[in-house]
């Protein structure tokens, strides 16, 4: 699994020293979990007790709003474990690559979680669909 | 299931038609397999009858966009006898369920008799004897302004139509027939005998004349309900409404003898909130709870078995539970609420919350059942709506207004509808919203597996379905 982190992030963060691994490793768990957690209250919760949260604007107020989570705790543990600067760049660019990779993994949460919401099966996936 | 022919005649026999049509499309059921109602009134220009016969057409192209649909809002199938002409091959009837008459416009009793080409003295004076000198040389234009002696002639012509002699070649023995009629005025009065003489085996005015003179027929005698003010233009006056109602009384009693079922119903509570106008295009009288009252008496007819439908006459009266100037579900009978109440307040929450279940165009029951933004702006959907607005709203105003009035639905809005059941409110929850909202409806659409092929027919379901079992589940205590 670290391994598979490591080279998620390499792909755009480029090759660092080891002690990033930790850091890649711990972000990566964040990630699947952070992203699950919000579309499954996206579909099961707010889904189930709001009318208008199918719409894809809501969805992708929940995708930017779990970008912007696990951006910022990955530039916290990236702080926190490498003992940096508040603006060192590197990190920066890791919380700005978390922006992206979040964004994706809700996507990929979504089209596993979606087919057993109450109001929203089909978002986002309505142009699949007549 | 046999079909029913209605024979709504005068003013009154259209407004009583209109709420049967209201009824109808809220989703009270008549055991029939199709309706076909038939007006008859010489006053070609009538607001009243002109609004029954654009309800009807209206209910008739829905019912047409979802022809597979049963036990829902337009359970019953509303037919003209020109649908049924074309049905059965003959063109070029046209679709109004008003049947034409010669045209009376413009024209007196004297003009239409020829009466100063008559050259039997004899007969000259016997007209002269039956017919006042205000008879013979009012306008017939506006119907016979009250007068049954007159319309009584000019009505006799209805026998001779296409309409009636069509109507008399296509019943069939498990057919059964309505007329409804007033007693007080002219059209209705003077109709009612003329047609259940032509019921007669000895009439032989009509095709099949036996099998006519053995089908079922119930009938309803609309007594005064409503008075008019005075007015120095109009012929009519209603201070003689119950005397016309006397002497119309005793001639039934003798001579309506080949009617299996027949119908009272009156207001003694009248009050005067229409305008004396004698008709025309201006004669338009707010809907009625006496014409409610007067079209569930065709439900009722129709629940008869046919072996109770002998030669002992059936006679039924209405009346409600208590005697309220304005009348709400809690002042009907059980009875009368079990037909109509989960069916008006189904078209209610539909009228209500269709503008959320429009805003929920992508959602998963939308999407299931084909709801998309194309179906909402499709013509059945305006129609659908358009019938909402145009003729149910609009019936449940003038029946709120009307003096006795009908009034079962509070205000309310989408968001509160604590008080949609005037007189009972729905208990708020703890923290103070309705225990009845737009997302416990859309919940109950989403409950809904409409089997409908198509999404006209599926939207009508789920509404119907969903505004049911909210009814059931919030509302049914309250009544």
């Amino acid at each position: 699994m670290q391994d598979f982190f490591i080279s998620i992030y390499g792909f755009l963060h480029g090759v660092h020293p080891p002690d990033w691994d930790e850091v890649y490793t711990t972000t990566g768990f964040f990630l699947i979990v952070c992203s699950f957690i919000l579309a499954i209250i996206y579909y099961y919760v707010l889904n189930k007790f709001f009318l208008h949260w199918f719409k894809m604007k809501r969805w992708f107020l929940i995708m930017l709003i779990n970008s912007l989570i696990v951006s910022l705790i990955a530039y916290g543990i990236a702080i926190s474990k490498l003992q940096t600067a508040w603006l060192d760049g590197d990190v920066l660019s890791f919380a700005l690559i978390n922006l992206l990779y979040a964004a994706v993994m809700y996507f990929i949460a979504s089209c596993m979680l979606c087919w057993g919401s109450p109001r929203a099966k089909y978002t986002p996936l309505r142009f699949l669909v007549k | 299931m046999s079909r029913l022919f209605i024979f709504a005649i005068g003013g009154t026999g259209a407004r009583v038609l209109k709420s049967l049509g209201n009824l109808l499309a809220s989703g009270v059921q008549v055991n029939a397999s199709e309706i076909i109602p038939i007006i008859i009134d010489t006053d070609e220009q009538n607001a009243d009858t002109q609004r029954t016969e654009n309800l009807l057409k209206a209910y008739r192209d829905l019912r047409n966009q979802i022809p597979d649909l049963n036990g829902s809002f337009f359970h019953n199938k509303i037919l003209s006898l020109g649908d049924l002409a074309h049905q059965g091959g003959v063109n070029g009837w046209g679709t109004n369920f008003t049947i034409k008459f010669q045209s009376t416009t413009g024209k007196t009793l004297r003009d239409y008799i020829n009466f100063p080409f008559l050259l039997d003295f004899e007969t000259k004076s016997l007209l002269e004897l039956l017919y006042s000198d205000n008879n013979l040389d009012d306008s017939l234009t506006y119907g016979f302004l009250g007068s049954p002696n007159v319309g009584c002639i000019v009505l006799d012509e209805l026998i001779k139509t296409k309409e009636f002699q069509y109507f008399g070649s296509i019943i069939q023995p498990r057919d059964r027939v309505f007329i409804i009629s007033s007693i007080f005025g002219g059209t209705g009065a003077a109709g009612f005998p003329l047609l259940m003489n032509n019921f007669k085996p000895s009439a032989g005015n009509i095709a099949n004349q036996g099998i006519l003179s053995t089908i079922p027929i119930g009938a309803i005698t609309v007594l005064p309900y409503f008075t008019l003010p005075k007015n120095d233009e109009s012929r009519i006056d209603s201070t003689a409404f119950y005397t016309k109602s006397i002497a119309a009384l005793n001639y039934y009693q003798n001579n309506i003898d080949r009617v299996n079922a027949l119908y009272y119903i009156g207001d003694s509570q009248q009050s005067g909130t229409y305008e004396n106008i004698q008709g025309g295009g201006q004669q338009q009288n707010d809907a009625n709870f006496i014409e409610v009252a007067a079209a569930l008496s065709i439900v009722d007819f129709m629940q008869i078995l046919e072996s109770n439908l002998t030669d002992n006459k059936i006679y039924k009266e209405f009346s409600v539970q208590n005697d309220n100037q304005h009348l709400r579900f809690s002042d009907l009978g059980k009875d009368t609420n079990d037909v109509i109440a989960a069916s008006l307040v189904s078209l209610k929450l539909t009228d209500i919350f269709k503008v959320t279940v429009e805003a929920q165009v992508g959602s998963t029951f939308a999407v299931n059942n084909g709801f998309t933004k194309d179906f909402f702006i499709s013509g059945f959907y305006k129609s659908f709506s358009e019938f909402i607005n145009k003729h149910f709203n609009q019936w449940l105003i003038e029946l709120e207004r009307n003096q006795r009035g009908f009034s079962p639905f509070g205000q309310v809005t989408e968001k509160d509808l604590s008080n949609l059941i005037n007189g009972n409110p729905i208990e708020k929850k703890f923290f103070g919203s309705s225990a009845l909202g737009a997302n416990q409806f859309v919940d109950e659409c989403s409950k809904v597996k409409s089997k409908q092929s198509t999404v006209n027919g599926r939207f009508i379901d789920v509404m119907y379905q969903a505004s049911q079992s909210t009814f059931v589940k919030k509302i049914s205590n309250l009544i």
